[in-house]
């Protein structure tokens, strides 16, 4: 487990409602929901409990049976299985636990049907509802704010919104509160806990119905719980995560919808109306259950059933609140800027590249992480602050371009048709989000699917670059494309150290030759990508023909879409060899006309540390770490032996650093005086650029920090291939470059 | 806000009840009105939060009582285990309590939990025993009349044993709940006695993940010394495997050096690596393909990354050089012993590299850096001799160092890239320069799947069967049968082709079966040195083909490298012929499941070469690297 794999641990969804009747709970999804029970935190503790409560349970069984003819058989059969399983006796122990186990399974069962034959009695999560609405409708204090009750390992999350003390929905800033009205309804919650059935009340609600019509008073407070049993480990960031992404929006929407159209009070009121209307049909009758009863014609129970089941499945969320569609979702993490160790799990599928660190700093998407479980908070993951790694915090923003800049250099790859997607985020075929989804190539940046909008719709065209951006984040983000630097003939794709050979392989294998069927398989494909030449090579070498260059293009698009390939960039720094320093030393001496020796005296300082640092290494490594844990004796032992060494000391050979011959400059953008006099030294005496490759030069130093990647800069700072081509080779011996993703 | 520990701090604790006449309250807290109700806050008084809005919660209805309960008020968490006891002697026929633990909300409370809980049952259990906290209230306001008497009564028993005790040590709940609040926020753990028998004894421990599922083929290496913690009370399976847990060999191989089972010894490991003493890498072979990351500017950036570098991988030989130096030169019996068991100085930080280097099992660095093992001979020999010149060990600079490791790259096997640098890496130890690597991030494993031509059509066509595959493990299966039938004819020419075999090379096989690793090397060094090394007889080459050999086995052994010469599969000897039969069964499973070498060689315990012979006879395959 990882927080990398989607994990939205949601048990159920609970509606508690406060109205002056007191809090109830009005739905709840799903319904096998009633059959569960509470976990217990301590597994010996639930054995010990099973047997004590075991008797309850037939009592419980033998009141229900009075109630319901039908079940009778039923519980006699139990009855009769424990009376057997009683005079099994005691040396039957391992048979009895197993008729006791089917027992509950009995019971259990019994309960579920019993729970959908009128739900007013079904326990919730092994808790009678009265409890569980007073427990979720938190007094007013405690309302318009995050809420977080966990019983044992479950968590009930929720946002409870009360009505503002004039009535209003309207939110406010929190206002003092108020004790009176506080106690009236916990007084109301207690009186109507208990004694008084659940079905009672929800008459009560209806026959005052038709007295105050659209009343907003009657509904006080409501609530939409998730309860959530996530592992102990995730819970902060579970609850974190279901909170952020999906309650707080959630919530709001409903706040509204309540505020403008009272829309909560009426859903309430037509759900308790169907729950009447249920159980007013005689049982033969009806060969449904109460929740697809009220599902065929609640909205809000709709929603909240088509909520769970994509939360669950980590799905989006398309939402039906009062006839307007919303979407949640909790965002998947399927792009990663670092590959993760070994052992941390990923979604297969994801994909793999330094750019993502630009989407991560614009808060819409999810970067995966390298490690199982990261230290850092979800907050700090969606504002930003611990995205980029400490030890890379020591540059300033200004180094680079601003990420939206970033992006728009970057192209994107639908996951799916152009038409599909239009048609599911349900767009009008004219507008101009549908116009631009059908402009999208992935061999082209935004920028230039922007400028292709500009000429082909010129001056009617109503999209900006902003927009441009902001729909690129919006595909993004809604998981309908990935952003992926615009796919190139000439660049070099490699397979994904996180393909998903062996998870997905089976399928994908299939798939591709569904989509692909005139080009060599998937493995063959693949194989053609790993070669074994020394380096790998740019993705034009495997196209056969110029016929072919379309379709390995979109197959490459594919693999990139499913996370098998992704590209290398090339990265540089500027190496520094002793023989430029000598020389502008010499140069120095010459200029000042004396001897300075600043630059050969401080990397001669700097080996000399380090020798002195290695011999401190090696001494302290032998002795320390854990000898306090040794036993006295080997203590002696070694210090016998330490003793000893150090007597044979001069028998011990030297530690020599080899020279540091070169220096490689980190940050070339903010060189100091002696690293630009170096710069100088090289590319005006060593190389001796012709002064348009000088231009070209001084436009890509601040990038020679081995962060930045040159193919992104091609098409950033528009510079022909063949410049920087002529340019890396004059300076080749000057450089260093480092291919990865 | 951290302790040492890392624990957050508790911001307050408080001890409430539910009183017959004024509903629940607050009685004591840590510290003094932290928590405070409506007057408090009238009076403008800083609290924490209102008590009377959460009471509810903190005293909740009796089925939600007795387990632990957490919610969230303002910015605050509050953590607790409220009790409900019912009883007739109670003046509302129950007595609740909770003792709760305020943090601030963001805070991870996990640690706490378990300890809140426990504290909360003991609490129970002593008030159900003793009313011991019922009856602290002057006023013995909890109690129905008649019981008066019985609370009263109980507080001058004695417990047996302990006469001089009074059994009531506890004075207040103020005091406790004090020293609790002082001694977890300052040590992390707490021990207050409040009678002869019970006291409250916390301790905080941090709640880590569960441990992750191990493979086979991976390697662990120890980030802390083992061996010195082990002691009676270690797990058995664990003082067996620790000796051979030396960063080159794979959990499979533990398991089979140490003769542990092989699911206890993943268990082992996983503990390991639970408790962070170990880090995870792959085998290291020469034929494995490494490349860098988006990390590797770390190596010039990060503070220490260099240095560390440099110290971790100075050539072992060099070392092994000043090792034996020193070993000869005081514990000359040390240097025979196994390496784990010689602590002394850097013997012990380097243990890991001499049992590598003098292990004849490891992999194949003897074989494939003749230069840098044969200085280790010499120098042992010459300190065995005597004396010797004055060492020196350089160690390379970092731009060198860089350098090396950008040079790795997607499509060239470390082998090649050995060959190219081999004067650079004169100093440097290859594993540990590599394993340095990956375990900072830097570089990462390319690995290397096979994928079968049949399955990838089986695939595409939608259908069920790899048909090649089954052809030809139906052939084989057909072949067996007859064989077995040959076999019982030819019995005495078998018994003077054991005649006809070479003696030390059964001997040899002997010792070596089982030892995929083995293989390894020998297939490793035949690459390399292609027949230079071995110019003996062909008979010894078929030896190396095959590293599985059973006892009975081994008759056949030259026999079979006789009659291979022949077409391949049609006459083997019967006992080859089932287990070829099974590893070719075992590999089709494997390659179904689309693994890597590294997994299939680790499951059928052969080297690649092997392996790659028995896929050729399966058909075409392409290679993946990803």
């Amino acid at each position: 487990m990882s927080y990398n794999l989607p994990n939205p641990s949601l048990v159920g969804l609970l509606l508690a409602v406060s109205t002056h009747n007191g809090p109830q709970i009005v739905y709840h999804y799903p319904p096998e929901l009633g059959n569960q029970k509470l976990l217990l935190l301590n597994p010996d503790e639930e054995a010990a409990n099973d047997d004590d409560f075991d008797d309850e349970d037939y009592v419980e069984d033998d009141s229900k049976s009075m109630s319901s003819e039908t079940s009778a058989t039923n519980d006699v059969g139990a009855k009769f299985l424990d009376k057997s399983s009683d005079l099994a006796g005691v040396d039957a122990d391992a048979g009895s636990t197993k008729l006791k186990k089917l027992n509950s399974a009995t019971t259990e069962d019994f309960k579920s049907r019993k729970e959908t034959d009128s739900s007013t009695k079904g326990q919730i999560l092994g808790f009678e509802p009265e409890i569980l609405a007073e427990m979720l409708s938190p007094p007013r204090e405690m309302c318009n704010c995050r809420f977080d009750i966990m019983l044992e390992s479950m968590v009930f999350l929720g946002l409870p919104i009360h009505a503002q003390p004039d009535g209003s929905w309207r939110p406010q800033k929190a206002r003092s509160f108020r004790t009176a009205a506080r106690s009236e309804s916990v007084g109301h919650g207690v009186s109507a806990g208990g004694s008084v059935g659940h079905r009672g009340s929800v008459d009560d609600t209806i026959d005052e119905e038709p007295s105050e019509p659209k009343s907003q008073s009657a509904l006080s407070m409501f609530n939409l719980v998730f309860v959530m049993n996530p592992p102990k480990i995730e819970r902060s960031y579970r609850t974190d995560e279901m909170f952020y992404y999906v309650i707080l929006k959630l919530m709001f929407i409903l706040r509204y919808e309540q505020h403008k159209r009272n829309y909560m009070w009426e859903q309430v009121k037509l759900i308790s109306h169907l729950k009447e209307e249920f159980a007013a049909t005689p049982p033969e009758d009806r060969d449904y259950s109460l929740s697809s009863y009220l599902l065929s014609g609640l909205l809000l129970c709709k929603m909240m059933n088509h909520c769970f089941a994509s939360l669950v499945a980590s799905r989006v969320a398309h939402l039906n609140i009062n006839n307007k569609l919303h979407s949640f979702q909790i965002p998947l993490k399927m792009e990663f800027h670092s590959l993760p160790e070994v052992s941390t799990p990923y979604v297969p599928g994801s994909y793999l590249s330094s750019t993502a660190s630009f989407l991560g700093e614009t808060g819409l998407v999810a970067i995966g992480e390298t490690v199982r479980y990261s230290g850092s908070s979800l907050i700090d993951q969606v504002l930003g602050t611990d995205i980029a790694d400490e030890q890379e915090d020591d540059l300033d923003e200004d180094e680079y371009l601003t990420s939206s800049d970033e992006l728009l250099h970057l192209g994107l790859l639908l996951w799916d048709d152009p038409e599909t997607i239009i048609k599911e985020i349900k767009a009008k075929s004219s507008s101009p989000i549908a116009t631009f989804i059908r402009m999208i190539r992935p061999t082209e940046s935004l920028l230039k699917v922007y400028s292709r909008l500009e000429e082909n719709y010129e001056g009617r065209n109503d999209l900006n670059i902003s927009s441009v951006r902001e729909f690129a984040l919006h595909l993004v983000h809604w998981r309908k494309a990935r952003m992926i630097p615009p796919l190139n003939t000439r660049g070099i794709y490699i397979i994904s150290p996180m393909a998903p050979i062996g998870s997905r392989f089976k399928r994908d294998i299939a798939k591709f030759n569904l989509h692909f069927p005139t080009i060599p398989s998937l493995p063959l494909f693949l194989k053609s990508l790993s070669t074994r030449s020394k380096k790998p090579r740019q993705f034009a070498t495997i196209i056969p023909s110029k016929d072919h260059k379309d379709i390995y293009l979109l197959a490459l698009a594919w693999l990139v879409r499913y996370g098998y390939a992704t590209q290398l960039h090339t990265y540089i720094w500027l190496k520094v060899s002793r023989k430029i320093k000598m020389k502008v030393e010499e140069e120095l001496e010459m200029e000042l006309g004396k001897v300075l020796k600043r630059g050969s005296k401080s990397y001669q300082n700097n080996s000399e540390a380090s020798v002195t640092e290695n011999k401190i290494q090696t001494a302290v490594d032998n002795s320390s770490k854990q000898a306090g844990a040794a036993s006295a004796e080997t203590i002696e032992d070694e210090i016998d032996k330490l003793q000893r060494r150090l007597e044979n000391a001069q028998n011990a050979p030297d530690i020599v650093m080899e020279d540091d011959s070169d220096t490689i400059l980190v940050d070339p953008g903010r060189a100091s005086n002696m690293e630009r006099r170096w710069i100088n030294q090289i590319i005006h005496k060593e190389c001796e650029l012709s002064p348009e490759l000088t231009a070209v030069f001084y436009k890509l130093l601040k990038y020679m920090n081995g962060r930045n990647s040159l193919e992104l800069l091609l098409l950033k700072e528009n510079i022909t291939r063949a410049e920087l081509r002529k340019l890396l080779l004059s300076i080749e011996s000057h450089v260093i470059s480092v291919r990865h993703w | 806000m951290k302790t040492n520990d890392g624990f957050v701090p508790i911001t307050a604790i408080f001890y409430a009840v539910f009183h017959p006449i004024q509903g629940t309250k607050i009685v004591h807290q840590v510290p003094e009105d932290a928590i405070g109700g409506l007057t408090e806050i009238e009076q403008d008084k800083d609290v924490l939060f209102n008590f009377d809005t959460v009471k509810n919660y903190i005293i909740p209805k009796p089925h939600l009582c007795n387990r632990l309960v957490s919610f969230k008020i303002k910015e605050h968490k509050v953590v607790g285990f409220p009790v409900n006891i019912e009883g007739s002697r109670y003046a509302r026929n129950s007595f609740n309590f909770n003792f709760g633990f305020v943090f601030p909300y963001s805070a991870n409370t996990m640690p706490y939990e378990a300890a809140i809980a426990r504290m909360g049952k003991m609490f129970q259990a002593l008030e159900e025993q003793s009313n011991l906290l019922s009856r602290l209230d002057k006023e013995q306001i909890f109690f129905s009349g008649e019981h008066e008497n019985l609370a009263l009564g109980s507080a001058i028993e004695y417990t047996p044993g302990h006469e001089r005790i009074q059994k009531i040590l506890m004075l207040s709940i103020e005091s406790l709940i004090h020293q609790v609040y002082q001694d977890l926020n300052n040590y992390s753990e707490c021990c207050i006695p409040i009678d002869s028998a019970t006291s409250v004894d916390i301790k905080l421990f941090p709640v880590l993940p569960p441990p992750v599922d191990l493979h086979a083929y991976q390697v662990p290496v120890l980030t802390v010394k083992l061996h010195l913690f082990v002691d009676v009370a270690c797990d058995p399976t664990m003082i067996r495997i620790l000796p051979y847990i030396n960063g080159v060999n794979s959990v499979r191989r533990i398991s089979e050096l140490a003769d542990a089972d092989y699911s206890l010894t993943k268990q082992c490991i996983q503990h390991l690596m639970h408790y962070q003493c170990i880090i995870l890498v792959d085998i290291f072979q020469f034929s494995n393909i490494y490349a860098p990351t988006n990390r590797i500017g770390e190596f010039l950036r990060a503070k220490g990354m260099a240095e560390d570098c440099q110290a971790y991988v100075v050539s072992a030989n060099s070392l092994a050089d000043f090792n034996s130096l020193l070993l000869s030169s005081l514990t000359p019996q040390s240097a025979a012993t196994p390496v784990h068991d010689a602590p002394s100085g850097l013997a012990a930080l380097h243990s890991r590299d001499n049992l590598y280097k003098s292990n004849p099992i490891s992999n194949s660095t003897s074989a494939q850096t003749p230069a840098s093992s044969s200085p280790y001979l010499r120098s042992a020999i010459g300190s065995a001799g005597g004396g010797r010149g004055r060492l020196e060990i350089k160690i390379p600079s970092k731009a060198s160092l860089f350098f090396l490791f950008r040079l790795l790259s997607q499509g060239q096997t470390l082998k090649e890239w050995y060959i190219q640098h081999q004067k650079q890496l004169q100093n440097i130890d290859i594993r540990r320069f590599i394993n340095f690597g990956v375990i900072r991030g830097i570089i990462y494993r390319v690995h290397t799947y096979p994928i079968l031509e049949s399955t990838t059509r089986s695939l595409e066509n939608h259908e069920p069967a790899k048909n090649d595959v089954n052809r030809l493990i139906a052939h084989l299966e057909r072949g067996l049968r007859r064989s077995k039938d040959q076999s019982e004819n030819s019995g005495a020419i078998k018994t003077i082709l054991i005649d006809n075999g070479d003696g030390t090379g059964v001997k040899e096989k002997r010792t070596v079966s089982f030892n995929y690793h083995v293989g390894t090397s020998r297939r490793a060094s035949d690459l390399i040195s292609e027949s230079s090394l071995r110019t003996e007889n062909v008979d010894l080459d078929v030896f190396e083909s095959e590293s599985d050999e059973s006892d009975t086995g081994e008759h056949f052994n030259t026999g079979r490298g006789i009659v291979l010469s022949g077409p391949k599969g049609e006459k083997l000897t019967e006992s080859e012929q089932l287990e070829d039969l099974e590893d070719l069964r075992k590999l089709a499973e494997l390659l179904k499941n689309f693994q890597h070498f590294d997994s299939i060689c680790t499951e059928l315990q052969k080297p690649r070469g092997d392996v790659e012979r028995l896929l050729d006879r399966m058909g075409e395959y392409s290679i993946i690297n990803a």
